[in-house]
Formats: structure tokens, C-alpha cells, sequence
């Protein structure tokens, strides 16, 4: 911030300086006597008395005005200035021309106000219609969405029912897969069991073969020793060795058989 | 201050406020566009959907049921589909085995055509007859302590479930079917012998061939020694005839 310097000495700082004040007028002739009493010339003023101030009016009655202007730094002339004067030309020239750049300069804002006020009222316009587009356009949009949104509803449900379909035929599925799992294992433990009672048939039918010579041996051993004389003795201990060889097979046979029946 | 300064300051003022006000002055709205709804793609759906036509898992659609006829019993348990004609399981699920037959997933039936069996571990494979869907993929690493598990198999040789667990620890054969295994806290039954074990990519890190006493926690073999076993199979013939 720059400081101002101060003012000279016994100047008003709020008054500006004598060369921003415009030319005193030439100090106008003497008013004329308005009474019988005979003119008294004015005691001049000393300069000193002078006071700068602004215009006063001074006599109401003639309608003059007095101007008390400074004319230099010692000396202030009263000047008077008549009704009849037209007010512009106590305008100074300089005055005028500022009056004027501005009327004009009012002017040309007000034409250019006109044409801005014009321009925004067609800018206006064209964004009402892009407005009402707007809304046309978001009212489409909505419909579209509600639609949308009442088929991913529909969707969703048909999904969650498909989905909830799948895990059901998913679990069914394990299970008759499960259940036939479980068919084949009987299945088989039915071809084993069958199997095995092929097996045990087949055995208990060669024990039974084996009882049946068992038995046959034994008898015709019993009627050789209905008459033992008429056979070697050693001929028929042999067979009789031979007999009890094949019956023991035939027993040991059977007890096979029976203990496979009871398992 | 002179007029002419003044004047110039105004006008300048004056071109300064026009600069000024051209650039808060409303425009003529752009038209409307055509389409106010942007065009989008669908999202590719998952490929795994598109490759199980029964809506399963891939783990359980490669999850298959071994139904072992021997002479004096009959016995079940799991495996998975290795490629297009093998299947991995245990070997005490194929041993001593009159017949065997192989139930998919999803109810087929498939023929077996022969069997192999590891001396390294407790691993075996079935050869089929009929092709086989879809592939179970192998592991590259054991698993780690933690790592989550997946076993897909038939406990008790009934329907097919899925266990879930981590891994618990590491742990010594005291089967001698291995020469390490792996704990887990997903629970398995008999009949689950022969299940995969998949870590969380879905591949298999190990094979199941017991569970816990008390707990029955999965016991499985890691794919390392599985992998060591695949290389080293011996044929397994079935028996002939049977004696009582």
C-alpha cells in the first residue's frame, strides 16, 4: 500500500486541488440598485476571508444563485448565475460529452440487453423442447425399465423354481443312481449266492454219489463176510479197507456239505 | 486520472466482463441421441456348466463307484476317471476280485476290461471298455498343512457325497501302503476308499485309502506317491473259480 503525502498546510485534505476545479468566470458587473437608498460599492473582501465552499443559493428573491468559486488560492468571487441560463450550458464541456458517451453507451446496452433478452428467449425456447423430450424420453425409459425389471422378476422366480427343479432331479438322480447301485449289489450277492448254492447243489449231489457207494460197498462187503471162506482173506481185508476209504470220504464230504449249508 | 485512461479502463473492463459472460451464457441444447440404452454383451457362462449337462460338479461327475464280487463277499468302493479308459482307486478295492463293475455318476454302467495294481502304494487302476467323462486333473505339489480338501466318493457304498476339510497333517503309513501320508479333516467311510482328493483349484493332490478310527478322518495317499504308482503297475487277473 502506498501512502499518500499529506496536504499543504491549512488545506482541507477532503477538498481536491485548485487544478481539478474548472476556470473561474470573469467577475460580473456590479448588481444594480433595487432600492432608493443609493448604492454602497462593496468594501472589497480581503482574500483571506475567502471560504471555499460549494454553491448557495443565496437571493430567493431575483432567483439568482451565487457560486462562490475559488479563483486561486487568495481570492473567491461571488458569481451570480440567472434563472434563464439553460442548464446544459452550465454543464462544463467536458461534462457533456460524458453525459453523452453515456446516453449512448445506455443505448447500446439496452439495444444489446434487447437482442441478449431475444437470444435467451430462443435459447429458452429449444430447451423447453429438449425438456419436454426429456421428460417424454425418461417417461419411455421408465415404462421400459418397470418392464424390465417385471421380467427379471418373472425370470428370477422361473430361475429360482428351474433351480430349485435341477437340485431336485440332481438329488434324485444320486438316488436312483444309488438305487441301482444298490439293485446291482444284490445282484450280485444273488449271482454269488447263486453261485454258491450251484456249488454246494453240485457238492452235496457228489456226496450224496459218494453216500450211495458208500452204502453199496458196505452191503456187498457185508454179504463177503456172510461167507468168508469162499474169499481170500486177504483179498477181502483189502476191500474192506477200500470200502472204509470211500465211506470215510463220502462222511468227510457230507460234513463239508453240511457245514457249507450252515454258514 | 484522465477520460481517455478512464475510457480505456472501462472498455477493457467492459471486453474483460464480455470474455467474462460469453462463458456463462447459455447455449442451443446438442439433439437428443438415437438410443439411450447402451448395447452390452452377456457374460460368458461358466465353462464348467456348460460341461455337465446334469448340472454336477466336474469332481463329481469324475467320481465313480467299484463293485468288487469275490468268492465269499461282496465290496464297493470309489475311484475317479483318469483319461479317457482308466480309472484310479485303491488296490484292496480291486484285490481278489471275481468281477468287477464300474457305476458312473450318473447311473451307466461301464465295462471293465482289466485291472493293475501298484506295489508302491495302495493305488490301482481299471481299464474300461466303454470311453469316460470328464477327466479328473492331477496336481502338480502335494498338499500343504491347511490347504483346503474336497472328497467326492460312495461311503458305504451309497449315495455319492461330498466332504469337505483342510488338511491336518503329515503322517507316517502305519499301513505300510505308502511310504507318507496325509490327514484330513473331511470325513470319509468305507466304500469312500479309492476318492480323490481335490485341493481347491479342483485338481487331485492325493487319493483316499482309509479313514480314522475315532474320527474318521480321510487318510489319503499324496499325488507324488500316486503319480510314482501310476508308473508302476502290475496286472491284476481275476479269479478263476472260487473253493468252499
Amino acid at each position: 500500500m502506498t501512502t499518500l503525502p499529506p496536504p499543504p498546510e491549512g488545506q482541507d485534505p477532503f477538498r481536491p486541488p485548485p487544478s481539478f476545479l474548472p476556470e473561474p468566470p470573469a467577475p460580473p458587473p456590479p448588481l444594480p440598485e433595487t432600492g432608493p437608498t443609493a448604492a454602497v460599492p462593496l468594501p472589497p473582501k480581503p482574500a483571506t476571508e475567502a471560504t471555499p465552499t460549494v454553491s448557495t443559493p443565496l437571493s430567493p428573491r431575483t432567483g439568482s444563485v451565487y457560486r462562490r468559486t475559488i479563483a486561486n488560492e487568495e481570492t473567491t468571487v461571488l458569481t451570480p448565475v440567472t434563472a434563464a441560463t439553460n442548464i446544459l450550458d452550465r454543464i462544463p464541456l467536458s461534462e457533456r460529452k460524458r453525459w453523452r458517451l453515456l446516453a449512448g453507451g445506455s443505448a447500446l446496452l439496452a439495444v444489446l440487453l434487447l437482442g441478449f433478452s431475444i437470444y435467451l428467449l430462443f435459447i429458452n425456447d429449444q430447451w423447453q423442447t429438449r425438456s419436454s423430450a426429456l421428460t417424454s424420453e425418461a417417461y419411455d425409459l421408465g415404462s421400459r425399465l418397470a418392464d424390465a425389471n417385471a421380467q427379471i422378476v418373472e425370470k428370477q422366480a422361473t430361475l429360482d423354481l428351474v433351480s430349485e427343479q435341477l437340485n431336485t432331479a440332481q438329488a434324485r438322480i444320486l438316488e436312483l443312481v444309488d438305487e441301482k447301485a444298490q439293485a446291482g449289489d444284490d445282484i450280485s450277492y444273488a449271482q454269488q449266492q447263486l453261485s454258491l448254492y450251484q456249488e454246494l447243489s453240485a457238492l452235496g449231489g457228489s456226496v450224496s454219489l459218494a453216500l450211495n457207494h458208500c452204502v453199496n460197498e458196505h452191503e456187498k462187503l457185508v454179504g463177503y463176510l456172510k461167507n468168508p471162506e469162499a474169499w481170500d482173506p486177504g483179498d477181502l481185508a483189502a476191500y474192506e479197507a477200500s470200502v472204509n476209504t470211500l465211506c470215510n470220504a463220502a462222511q468227510s464230504a457230507n460234513a463239508t456239505l453240511q457245514k457249507a449249508l450252515t454258514e | 486520472m484522465t477520460h481517455s485512461r478512464l475510457m480505456k479502463a472501462s472498455a477493457l473492463a467492459a471486453a474483460s466482463a464480455s470474455l467474462v459472460a460469453c462463458s456463462v451464457i447459455p447455449v442451443a441444447p446438442e439433439g437428443l441421441p438415437e438410443d439411450w440404452i447402451p448395447s452390452v454383451s452377456p457374460s460368458p457362462i461358466d465353462p464348467d456348466l456348460l460341461d455337465s449337462p446334469l448340472g454336477f460338479d466336474p469332481e463329481q461327475e469324475s467320481a465313480v463307484r467299484i463293485r468288487n464280487s469275490k468268492c465269499d463277499e461282496l465290496s464297493s468302493g470309489s475311484g475317479f476317471i483318469l483319461d479317457d479308459h482308466t480309472i484310479v482307486t485303491n488296490r484292496h478295492v480291486v484285490e481278489g476280485f471275481l468281477d468287477l463293475e464300474v457305476n458312473t455318476s450318473d447311473g451307466r454302467d461301464i465295462t471293465v476290461a482289466s485291472a493293475a495294481v501298484s506295489q508302491v502304494s495302495d493305488i490301482a487302476t481299471i481299464t474300461t471298455v466303454e470311453s469316460l467323462s470328464p477327466f479328473a486333473p492331477l496336481a502338480d505339489e502335494d498338499p500343504g498343512l491347511g490347504d483346503f480338501v474336497t472328497i467326492v466318493g460312495f461311503p458305504l457304498g451309497e449315495e455319492m457325497t461330498t466332504t469337505m476339510g483342510s488338511v491336518l497333517q503329515r503322517s507316517d503309513d502305519n499301513l505300510d501302503n505308502a511310504d507318507h501320508v496325509f490327514i484330513s479333516s473331511a470325513e470319509v467311510e468305507h466304500g469312500s476308499s479309492g476318492s480323490a482328493a481335490y485341493d481347491e483349484q479342483g485338481e487331485v493332490f492325493g487319493v483316499v485309502y482309509a479313514g480314522q478310527d475315532d474320527s474318521n478322518y480321510a487318510i489319503f495317499i499324496p499325488i507324488s506317491i500316486v503319480k510314482e504308482s501310476l508308473a508302476n503297475l502290475d496286472p491284476l487277473a481275476a479269479i478263476k473259480t472260487c473253493t468252499y
